[in-house]
């Protein structure tokens, strides 16, 4: 006869087991590649001529935005 | 299993070899206190206080019934050898605790080894167990609570001096134009990440605990280093705290050992170093994946997991569903902390990954033009009789595939899961659609 300080059937149904998992401590790498060619050409030709201005303006801006 | 119990005579009930019984869980956040076993295979088991009392009176000497009397007057209650048995088979055995029965020449399935979705994959490792302890004594010294309150007043101070005396932009301009120094950057930072795994070692041996191996894996689509401090889940609260934070305190020291060589030399490439060791440094403390604050929360709150509390205080939400004992039983606070986390860190993780698997064709594509354009230029490069050119492609092409490969293997992991769970769940309505009929008749 079971008495008051028998455990019980769920009480034995609550005892629990859990798996820990593997404690890994993590240091991320925050490695961002952009590879970015840029060509900037200007050429300016004055040649075989009299009095005349050749000009040649080349300007580049350029932006990179790269989310690790 | 059931055989085993069904059968005439019952099994002889013996703890395995090389199975650890490591004591109380220090400062647990259940309301019953929690204890820790650790598998030979390094498996850290947590159990409740009568599963762990019951292990350690099955050390092979005595029988249930003997092992039963020794529990009950442990633990102040009355524990029947039926009961014994009864958490032996169903709560022990499966989880590879226990000696096979005799007649059993191998355990028909493999211990179960906890296996979270969100780890390290594809690692390897860069200096073996053996080898980390013997680093982590010659820098325990640094816990002292002298080095600790001076990094600790120094950084800041650092920090005021550097905002009035030095030209953080200039810095930058000037790392990023010269290739020399930009590559010193990126050496520095890296001696700097292994710095900061050191400190955990560092900590879990300042603790007493015993360090695993330093390595470098894959985090969902992230390169990372790392440190296996499992054997830190036997320390105390304080302990693992130290182990926890050991990392943190390492970059901070990382951050004023360059704050100091700038003010020193003037060097650019030191002021960068000082402040990306700083980010990293507060990047560390979110506790919304396994970075350093997650450990730190875990542990204050004394819930050695807190991701394998989401599914149960998830489902505890659904209608008509009852909270799940792993919930139920944790002391009041630390059940609203837990809660208010998963609350928090469910909305904030679900939608990146949901969102990494929709880019995924458009991370391909990516990938793959990169690649190409890799191994142009490393063409390039081998014509040229650029030996330099052709590696920094190699390098650059194998960069740019990690999100991919990483992708991958987290499609595969959740498609294997979906799997298992529609086979476990398919062989859970055979069995009940198949069990004998209480006359022995099978149901019409």
């Amino acid at each position: 006869m079971p008495t008051a300080d028998v455990i019980c059937g769920p009480e034995l149904a609550a005892e629990a087991a859990e798996l820990l998992p593997t404690r890994q401590t993590l240091d991320l790498i925050n490695i961002v590649v952009a590879p970015v060619t840029a060509i900037n050409l200007a050429f300016a030709i004055n040649a075989a001529t009299i009095n005349s201005t050749a000009q040649a303006v080349a300007a580049q801006w350029l932006t990179v935005l790269a989310h690790p | 299993m059931q055989t085993a119990m069904t059968a005439a005579a019952p099994a002889p009930l013996t703890r395995r070899a090389g199975v650890t019984l490591a004591g109380a869980y220090d400062g647990s956040g259940y309301e019953q206190p929690r204890f820790l076993v650790v598998r030979g295979d390094g498996q850290a088991i947590q159990v409740t206080r009568v599963l762990y009392e019951v292990l350690a009176a099955l050390d092979g000497t005595c029988d249930a019934v003997a092992a039963s009397a020794a529990v009950s007057s442990k633990i102040g209650r009355e524990l029947t050898a039926d009961g014994l048995r009864l958490l032996a088979e169903q709560k022990l055995r499966p989880l590879g605790l226990l000696d096979d029965p005799p007649g059993v020449a191998s355990p028909a399935q493999a211990a179960p080894v906890a296996d979270p979705l969100l780890r390290v994959r594809l690692h390897a490792t860069l200096l073996p167990a053996r080898w980390v302890p013997r680093l982590g004594r010659i820098f325990a010294p640094l816990f002292h609570p002298v080095p600790v309150v001076g990094v600790v007043a120094l950084l800041p101070a650092l920090d005021v001096y550097l905002l009035f005396h030095a030209s953080l932009s200039a810095a930058m301009r000037r790392v990023i134009i010269e290739p020399a120094d930009l590559l010193a950057l990126l050496g520095v930072m890296v001696v700097a990440a292994l710095f900061h795994e050191t400190g955990h070692a560092a900590g879990c041996v300042r603790g007493g605990g015993r360090p695993g191996a330093i390595g470098v894996g894959l985090y969902v689509i992230f390169p990372a280093f790392y440190t296996d401090v499992t054997d830190a889940y036997r320390l105390s609260r304080r302990g693992r705290l130290r182990t926890d934070l050991g990392g943190v305190y390492f970059s901070a020291i990382a951050a004023v050992c360059a704050g100091v060589v700038h003010v020193s030399t003037g060097a650019p490439v030191a002021l960068v170093v000082c402040l990306l060791a700083q980010t990293e440094l507060a990047q560390q403390l979110l506790p919304f994946v396994r970075l350093d604050g997650y450990f730190v929360l875990g542990d204050l709150i004394g819930i050695p997991d807190p991701f394998g509390r989401v599914k149960p205080i998830l489902e505890g939400m659904l209608p008509g569903r009852h909270i799940d004992p792993q919930i139920s039983q944790l002391r009041r606070g630390v059940r609203i902390t837990v809660t208010v986390w998963v609350l928090l860190v469910v909305p904030l993780l679900a939608p990146g990954l949901a969102l990494l698997v929709w880019q995924l064709p458009t991370i391909v594509t990516a990938t793959w033009a990169s690649i190409l354009h890799q191994w142009a230029a490393a063409q390039a490069g081998w014509a040229a009789g650029n030996p330099f050119a052709v590696i920094l492609a190699a390098v650059a092409a194998a960069i740019a595939a990690i999100p991919a490969v990483g992708l991958a293997f987290l499609g595969y992991t959740l498609l294997h899961r979906a799997a298992r769970w529609a086979v476990n769940r398919g062989r859970k309505q055979r069995d009940t659609t198949h069990q004998p009929h209480p006359t022995g008749d099978d149901p019409p």
